[in-house]
């Protein structure tokens, strides 16, 4: 039995539709990036110091990050805990940024957290999780940073990776008004969440594109010469 | 004259007066030492690995005269009210200054009577200051356990 046979030129159209349309789930959470190590660890003892470093800098953060996939931001997980002072009304905030000449450029989204909430350095608190709202376009092989700031008022510690992630870091004196990168520093603990395609939707799509493909064939054969 | 691990530079002229030059610029980034990480080795020890933990000169020299020499790193604790306390640093991997990229190591030990918490830990090569670190100092660490 041929296909054309069973399927009338008006119905294929509809199903090809529903071909492409995902099914349910949509989509999976995938790993994009992380420089956690197994069991999200990360070093529990020492980070990089965002806010009042007590050296007489404001510091803020930022590490890179290169996607190996083209995928939608989904969430984000940051190992942060509290050096010294972390008021509760004092805002931490975290953002994906866009890449400016191997430094942090534009804000893609932002995330705060109240410094209050951060649990003590030496502890090993759970990474802060962020749900990206924006779900902006990660694309891959290009280069996003992840950067974390706050107010002279907080000593935020951004706790290193132990996986020997040495991406390109960036550090600020001036709070993040200016960077200096790569600075050789050893990059804070992060992870990078996309919104990939389940199995079962990737094969919708897949088989929805062969459809309107062989609708088009079938269009331009049966057009008389 | 002597670079203060401040930044700063203490001179003397043979007399009993001193002076204090405190430099009016900021430090190049490019010179700091960088930190990698610190890890504990136990018996009150630790280990810090970083890049060109000497700095980028030996200090000074004062003609044939004086050489002050401080090709090594120097490694102190700012705590959160203030407190500076200076480790004792030994098992230096190399006292080469200028290392580049190469990674170096030194072994430290807190300053005696140091309290346990959280500090702001700075590396500094020839007075020019690394960006600091924040750790976490344990009681167990402060007993040499």
């Amino acid at each position: 039995m041929r296909f054309h046979a069973v399927c009338p030129k008006a119905v294929l159209p509809g199903l090809a539709l529903l071909a492409l349309t995902p099914l349910t789930p949509l989509a999976r959470a995938g790993v994009l990036y992380t420089n956690f190590g197994p069991g999200l660890s990360y070093d529990v003892t020492s980070g990089n110091p965002v806010g009042n470093a007590l050296d007489g800098n404001f510091c803020a953060e930022g590490s890179s990050f290169a996607p190996s996939v083209t995928s939608p931001f989904a969430a984000l997980l940051v190992a942060l805990s509290c050096a010294t002072n972390c008021p509760a009304s004092d805002p931490v905030t975290i953002g994906p940024n866009r890449d400016n000449s191997d430094q942090p450029g534009a804000v893609l989204e932002s995330f705060v957290v109240p410094g209050g909430t951060l649990g003590s350095i030496g502890n090993n608190n759970a990474p802060l999780v962020f749900n990206s709202v924006l779900h902006p376009l990660r694309t891959s092989g290009t280069r996003y940073w992840i950067t974390v700031s706050s107010d002279l008022n907080d000593s935020v510690s951004w706790n290193l990776n132990t996986t020997g992630d040495v991406s390109d870091q960036a550090i600020s004196t001036d709070g993040g008004s200016t960077w200096f990168s790569p600075s050789g520093i050893m990059p804070g603990a992060f992870d990078v969440n996309g919104t990939v395609p389940e199995p079962a939707t990737a094969t919708g799509v897949v088989g929805g594109a062969l459809l309107i493909s062989l609708l088009r064939r079938r269009k331009a054969t049966s057009q008389p010469s | 004259m002597l670079v203060l691990p401040t930044g700063q530079v203490l001179f003397g002229d043979g007399t009993r007066q001193l002076w204090v030059y405190t430099p009016d610029t900021g430090v190049v980034p490019a010179a700091r030492p960088v930190i990698n990480g610190v890890t504990y080795k136990g018996g009150g020890l630790f280990t810090l690995t970083g890049k060109q933990i000497n700095g980028r000169s030996a200090g000074s020299s004062y003609g044939d005269d004086v050489a002050s020499d401080e090709n090594h790193p120097i490694i102190r604790m700012v705590s959160s009210n203030g407190n500076v306390y200076y480790c004792r640093t030994t098992n230096w991997s190399s006292t080469a200054v200028a290392g580049g990229s190469a990674l170096q190591s030194v072994d430290f030990t807190l300053k005696p009577g140091m309290p346990a918490g959280n500090y702001s830990l700075i590396l500094t090569g020839a007075g020019i200051p690394s960006f600091p670190l924040f750790i976490n100092i344990t009681q167990a660490e402060v007993n040499g356990q």
